[in-house]
């Protein structure tokens, strides 16, 4: 038998297959038929690469030496003649007041009326900016912290040749806990004076954890500095006030440290960790500071974990590991 | 844009009408041109279709009616968090095997392959094998070996005959993250590895994966369906043909509420439909999930079964069966006088 060799992503190979065995001669039809395999879709929305200092890498190849002449000489203006030093003495002023105000039906001057044009009417341009968590590993890493853990993963083995050697009857078979993101999460945002340049990457946040535990799963609250203050407004407007149910709780914040070494966290945060240990609710804690800066008395059942480009899965599944859920 | 498909039969006026006879429920096809190229660039290019679509709009049925209309076989496997590959391709019995071996023999010795669970990519693949529990047809005799196909539609196909076959895979977005991503190796290659220790024969040949024929000799729709409550992983998305169902208009919910129940009154069906189409616009200004088809019809199945008059009455039946049946939504409900 003969392996398949696997074929990848869609490829043009796959547009001119469908073209020639679907006899496509209309262009309106070639243009369904690609839309169908997802050419001319919006590409997915992509950061900045990270550089990442790396020793073993080559170094990069010099740039190829432009084949076409040099470019003739820009132009430059003569430097201006140094100005006249001012007057040592002090001057009498030549200016002589007017005896009022300019009357009211003077006319405007234009320069005045084109001056409200300063700015364009239309919409301001939106600027490319890389999120905290970059796209590639928003998802893992976001998976990852969320996750809880529940029975029916792989089987656990030395609990079932334990049961064997004692002659049990076992009627389940003894399985390991599983990492499952189903009971999806209450996500708090800080929006806090301090954490103003952090605003975009809040909202670039929950739309990220939307879309990996549905939109149905999330709750987003909103705070500022007191995270037992955080409110959710429904559609209807009204605001509902956040209690820790069991799910897990990820709060993207600076806990006011205001990115201060070692600061004492706003007080608020120890009664938010009291309360999500008491509801059963693991708190995961995204901060955008690096750890040096994180404060030294944080209640310990609490994950805490940078808010940052090089933050990966596994790290926070390291940061994890010392609190099970 | 006029279009006449090349692989998909499409039944005339884009309906296919109840028959009983086959258990096939009737199927109004929404966008007939946009459903066929979808569907025929699926078949030309071998690659599975996914269906997105508000809850509601008919994507899971879209893949009865197409296995109805081609006459292919369909399977059907809903995906729910506890959803792992190993569900869809197969699984083995370890409770059961350790049972037999602690009892002694004979059943004590049963091959390995007797404990294998085959999932609905192994019946896709490998129909013939899949009844056998991958064992080979004399071992199988010999230990009693025979499951039923699971799959519903038209008998699978025999060994070496050429048939087609649709593989329903629903809500996706109810798996947890990872299981697309390990979906693609069964949908790409149209193969997936037993687990370890294990092996399956086919024509004489003992395999540790299971293998689909040629595309020549089955013809395999996958149809994946989605609700968009989730992101799929774009490498996911890159090896999917793209189909959106809309939500169908007042006529077409009409004609489709007529299909299903043709002796319906015309003018609660018509009422019904401009309920629902009401309740989805203020849902959509409430950001709470709108009502469906399927709600739809058991909208007009329950009027016409208690004879529910059509009524503006703030406390009638009618107000009763939009809250109970459409309006499931508090943010859509008006309250009772």
């Amino acid at each position: 038998m003969t392996l398949e060799r696997g074929r990848g992503a869609i490829h043009l190979g796959d547009l001119a297959r469908a073209l020639v065995d679907l006899g496509c001669r209309d262009q309106a039809q070639a243009g369904a038929v690609a839309a169908c395999l997802g050419f001319g879709l919006r590409a997915p929305p992509r950061a900045r690469p990270h550089r990442v200092f790396d020793p073993i890498a080559a170094p990069p190849a010099a740039a190829p030496q432009p084949t076409h002449p040099p470019a003739p000489p820009v132009w430059v203006p003569p430097t201006p003649p140094r100005p006249t030093p001012l007057p040592r003495q002090t001057l009498t002023s030549r200016l002589t007041p007017l005896p009022g105000l300019a009357p009211p039906f003077e006319p405007a001057p234009d320069w005045l009326a084109a001056g409200a044009d300063a700015f364009p009417s239309g919409a301001e341009p939106r600027l490319a900016r890389a999120t905290l968590l970059p796209e590639p590993t928003a998802r893992h890493v976001l998976a990852a912290a969320l996750a809880t853990r529940r029975p029916g993963g792989t089987l656990d083995l030395s609990r079932l040749i334990d049961a064997i050697c004692r002659r049990e009857p076992l009627r389940r078979l003894p399985r390991r806990a599983e990492e499952t993101v189903a009971l999806g999460c209450q996500l708090l945002l800080d929006y806090s004076g301090p954490m103003v340049p952090f605003w975009e990457d809040l909202n670039d946040l929950a739309d990220q954890v939307r879309a990996i535990l549905g939109a149905a799963a999330t709750r987003v609250y909103g705070f500022d500095t007191r995270p037992t203050q955080a409110r959710h407004w429904t559609p209807a407007g009204e605001p509902r006030p956040w209690r820790p149910d069991g799910r897990p709780v990820l709060a993207a914040t600076d806990l006011g440290i205001q990115g201060r070494a070692q600061a004492a966290p706003a007080p608020d945060w120890a009664a938010c960790a009291a309360d999500c240990a008491q509801a059963g609710s693991p708190l995961i804690l995204l901060i955008p500071w690096p750890a040096d800066r994180w404060p030294r008395t944080f209640p310990p059942t609490a994950t805490l974990i940078h808010w940052g480009p090089r933050t990966t899965a596994g790290m926070v599944r390291r940061q994890a590991t010392g609190h099970p859920r | 844009m006029n279009y006449s498909p090349k692989h998909f039969k499409l039944p005339a006026g884009g309906v296919l009408p109840l028959d009983e006879a086959r258990g096939v429920s009737p199927y109004v096809f929404d966008d007939t041109m946009a459903i066929a190229i979808a569907i025929d660039v699926a078949l030309a290019t071998d690659r599975p279709l996914l269906v997105s679509g508000n809850p509601g709009c008919g994507k899971s049925r879209l893949a009865d009616a197409i296995a109805a209309v081609q006459g292919w076989s369909l399977l059907a496997r809903t995906i729910t968090s506890r959803t792992r590959l190993e569900t869809l391709t197969t699984e083995v019995d370890q409770l059961r095997r350790l049972h037999d071996a602690q009892v002694g023999a004979p059943v004590r010795d049963r091959p390995d392959g007797y404990y294998l669970n085959p999932g609905v990519f192994w019946w896709a693949f490998d129909p013939d094998g899949a009844r056998r529990r991958g064992l080979a047809p004399a071992t199988a005799a010999q230990h009693q070996v025979a499951l039923d196909y699971p799959g519903g539609g038209e008998c699978p196909p025999a060994p070496g005959q050429a048939a087609g076959t649709v593989l329903l895979i629903d809500e996706i977005d109810k798996a947890e993250p990872d299981l697309p991503n390990d979906l693609l190796e069964p949908l790409d290659r149209r193969r997936f590895d037993l687990p370890d220790g294990f092996s399956a024969h086919r024509d004489g040949v003992e395999l540790g994966f299971i293998q689909a024929p040629p595309r020549v000799q089955l013809r395999l729709l996958t149809i994946i369906t989605t609700n968009r409550e989730r992101d799929l992983p774009q490498a996911f998305l890159r090896r999917c043909v793209l189909l959106e169902i809309p939500d169908p208009d007042q006529d077409r919910l009409v004609a489709i509420a007529r299909r299903h129940f043709p002796a319906g009154d015309e003018r609660r069906m018509r009422a019904l439909a401009e309920l629902l189409l009401r309740l989805r616009g203020q849902a959509r200004a409430q950001r709470v999930r709108p009502p469906g088809t399927a709600e739809l019809l058991d909208a007009v199945q329950a009027c016409e079964r208690l004879g529910i008059a059509v009524s503006d009455a703030p406390d009638s039946v009618w107000s009763h069966m939009e809250r109970a049946l459409l309006a499931k939504d508090p943010a859509l409900r008006t309250p009772v006088e």
